[in-house]
């Protein structure tokens, strides 16, 4: 079963360009993004939060609950911080632990989830819990808000923009994790079925503790003088996140997935480029979003030498691209198209992404009901063909991995990484080859499993079976197969060596982390990133007359000055 | 410590999981036990299977890859003519035979000896829904019923659970069983057996320092 069964596949982008790192990385969040999905369902179906509990004294110890509430279920998030005199280290004192609970959260759940999540024991969550994130108070920015606000006065927005969050993740448990209800109990859920809405839900309603823990220590602060952040600051506020090295093998070890987003999102794009005519409304709005991107690139800056660069340059596309839409127009026939072929030509990869996002943006009707496809039953995908001969793989092989078979293994730095698991977490982590016991080493390089299948099968007669083969070679299954399933799914494998010196785990984090729906990439290091995930976006008192669209690259007003 | 006549003793403590935590335990588990990837993946599925219909998966994985790991791999595979499959030392590997007999899809097979024969049923169901029929497993006290499309089963007999069979046959099912998956079930085994496979896994990671930053 093709991942484009009820698809029209006219004019996609070809995988083989597509699924490079370097464009990977700098793939930009779009209205198939997961926060944005979760933003437009709470907007559309008129989802109501409520905070029914708040004990937080006033070094913000406490508990908080907010209950977000559907058309058939309603989740509570419950917040357990620590705060000045209960954490055991300074560090563990800006902390705070957030458990999505199924339903409402009764008192008996605070107390568990308080010991679940303390100090030194082991962290074990239950078949109502749906996700555990730890967050931690922004050292750029927390103590600044409560501060202005503590005074009486509003924070700079241009610094509230640039750090974008008083909280920042620093882990997300879901989907199972530390004991967490399996994907398999919310099947049935509508509000579930795209990816990641669980963590979406609760990053939204993080967003909305933070936000209230402010206004809440500046009021203990100076009950006389404080004064509540204000609209536009806090919706300037999203949530931070800083992802890893963990989060990087994604689309290595879900080859289904990683089909089924890549192609979703090739086919919006080929949707678009496939309209014969732009309305007025289209064209305006996507002018609209055009001056957005460029106040948003103008205010996103990073450290990172490689990111600032990409960054300028991306700058210089959109002005290119605002002058290029000026002197020629949208009126004319095919017009996405012809913007789309200008932009292959004249932008970097950073631009011609950030263009495909922007061209999708005023066409919901069009493309949203792409979504729907992105969720993915894994085990539907899995049996080994045993039937077929290994003369059909070898040619599959020359076919599908024509660009791994090319790649040079014999050239040290083409394996100068091993990836290995973290004893700790569990979580994918990459070190120097020489540093490890080769047996640690994951199987995350496609490239280089199949260059060994390849070798494997070369004594092997054309017409023995597969199932005979990967019963003499076991260790071969995986290698079998992928390939197999690398034929059927175009957009399954990232075609690049994942072992190689120059390496950058940062393309990999960047895509996903488009596909969940951040903004503000900003790498830390080449295997770290910090993003934002809702910032700008309506907050949960105005998500009855929010659009549920138009906030993802817009800035406040002073910004488009 | 409770004496001997004491009142009743009280029950291991146990630990509730996810399904999908416990497929993770088991296929790092099996690789820390010695097998490579490709195998220590489908282990950690045939688990996830069986614990989700509330077999004793678990509790067979950890004993077998214990026991395998001072066993000659090269015994552990099967061998012999078309319709039967003998192992080539004392016994079968189940994971071995279980994946040989999905890739095949064989729909009737008889086996020599299976060391823990139960984890052969996930790899049955695959083969079940590949030949679109119902399959059943049998040997001495037990006999596993698969339905037609690889999710649907029967269980039954004193035997199930056994540590090692003298022989199994495959064959297609006399009677059909109902298809559909099983209700979502958290598992909830043995802390003792949870450490078990926890410290087979630790085998399989490393303990190295690249910390976070912000």
């Amino acid at each position: 079963m093709s991942s484009s069964a009820s698809v029209c596949t006219a004019a996609r982008r070809d995988p083989a360009r597509v699924m490079r790192l370097a464009r990977l990385g700098s793939l930009h969040s779009c209205r198939l993004s997961f926060a944005r999905v979760m933003l437009r369902r709470l907007a559309g179906d008129g989802w109501r939060v409520e905070r029914p509990t708040w004990a937080v004294d006033d070094t913000g110890a406490g508990t908080a609950i907010y209950t977000a509430r559907g058309p058939e279920r309603c989740y509570s998030l419950v917040a357990v911080a620590p705060g000045d005199r209960t954490a055991r280290t300074t560090e563990r004192r800006d902390e705070v632990a957030c458990v999505l609970v199924d339903g409402v959260a009764a008192p008996d759940d605070v107390a568990r989830l308080q010991a679940a999540v303390a100090d030194g024991g082991e962290t074990r969550l239950g078949a109502r819990d749906l996700c555990l994130v730890r967050a931690r108070r922004s050292t750029r920015l927390f103590e600044t808000l409560v501060t202005s606000l503590a005074a009486g006065g509003q924070p700079e927005l241009d610094e509230v923009e640039r750090v974008g969050y008083a909280l920042r993740t620093i882990s997300v448990h879901a989907s199972g994790k530390l004991g967490s209800a399996d994907r398999d109990h919310l099947a049935d859920r509508a509000e579930f079925a795209a990816p990641y809405q669980v963590e979406m839900l609760t990053l939204y309603l993080i967003r909305a503790f933070s936000v209230d823990l402010v206004d809440h220590l500046a009021a203990r602060r100076a009950p006389r003088t404080a004064t509540a952040l204000g609209c536009e600051p806090r919706r300037r506020l999203g949530v931070g996140n800083a992802t890893g090295p963990g989060l990087a093998p994604f689309f290595i070890n879900h080859p289904l997935l990683a089909d089924r987003w890549f192609g979703v999102r090739e086919e919006a794009l080929a949707r678009v480029r496939g309209l014969e005519r732009a309305t007025v409304d289209a064209r305006r709005r996507f002018h609209t979003h055009l001056g957005d991107a460029r106040a948003h690139v103008a205010s996103w800056s990073s450290t990172h030498p490689l990111q600032a660069r990409k960054i300028a340059a991306l700058d210089d596309d959109l002005a290119r691209l605002d002058a290029h839409v000026e002197a020629h127009g949208l009126a004319e026939r095919h017009p996405w198209d012809a913007l789309w072929r200008w932009g292959e030509s004249e932008l970097s990869l950073e631009g011609q992404e950030l263009l495909a996002s922007l061209v999708m943006d005023p066409y919901g009707d069009l493309v949203d009901d792409l979504v729907e496809q992105m969720a993915v039953d894994e085990r539907a995908g899995g049996r080994l063909d045993g039937r077929m001969r290994v003369g059909d793989l070898r040619a599959l092989l020359g076919d599908v991995y024509d660009w791994a078979l090319a790649i040079d293994f014999d050239d040290p730095d083409a394996r100068a990484h091993l990836w290995y698991a973290d004893a700790a977490t569990g979580e994918a982590r990459l070190a120097p080859r020489a540093t490890l016991d080769p047996e640690l080493e994951r199987p995350c390089a496609p490239a280089y499993d199949v260059q060994a299948l390849a070798r494997a099968l070369d004594q092997v007669a054309d017409d023995v079976t597969v199932a005979e083969f990967v019963l003499r070679r076991p260790e071969q299954r995986g290698a079998v197969r992928r390939a197999q399933l690398a034929r059927r799914h175009a957009y399954a494998e990232i075609r690049d060596n994942t072992l190689d010196a120059d390496l950058l785990p940062l393309d990999l984090l960047r895509a996903k982390l488009a596909f969940m729906g951040a903004t503000r990439f900003d790498p830390s290091s080449d295997r770290w990133v910090r993003v934002t995930f809702y910032q700008g976006a309506p907050l949960a008192d105005e998500l009855e007359s929010a659009d549920a669209d138009g906030w993802i690259y817009a800035t406040p007003p002073a910004a488009h000055a | 410590m409770p004496t001997a006549g004491s009142t009743r003793r009280r029950p291991p403590p146990t630990r509730e999981g996810s399904l999908s935590e416990l497929e993770a335990l088991v296929r790092d588990a099996a690789h820390g036990a010695g097998l490579s990837w490709s195998l220590a993946e489908e282990a950690g599925t045939a688990v996830r299977w069986l614990a989700a219909r509330r077999l004793p998966g678990a509790v067979l994985a950890a004993d077998w890859l214990e026991r395998r790991a001072a066993l000659d791999p090269a015994g552990l595979a099967p061998g012999g003519g078309r319709g039967v499959w003998l192992p080539q030392g004392e016994q079968l590997c189940p994971l071995l035979a279980g994946t040989a007999l999905a890739d095949h899809g064989r729909g009737e097979l008889v086996l020599g000896a299976v060391a823990a024969p139960l984890l052969l049923a996930p790899f049955a169901a695959l083969a079940a829904r590949a030949r679109g029929i119902g399959l059943e497993l049998a040997w001495e006290g037990a006999l596993v019923c698969l339905a037609v499309d690889g999710e649907g089963w029967r269980a039954e007999g004193p035997e199930l659970a056994v540590e090692r069979a003298a022989g199994v046959s495959l064959h297609p099912a006399s009677a059909a069983v109902q298809p559909g998956r099983p209700k979502p079930v958290r598992p909830e085994l043995p802390l003792a057996l949870w450490r078990r496979l926890e410290a087979l896994a630790a085998r399989s990671r490393a303990a190295r320092g690249d910390s976070g930053d912000d």
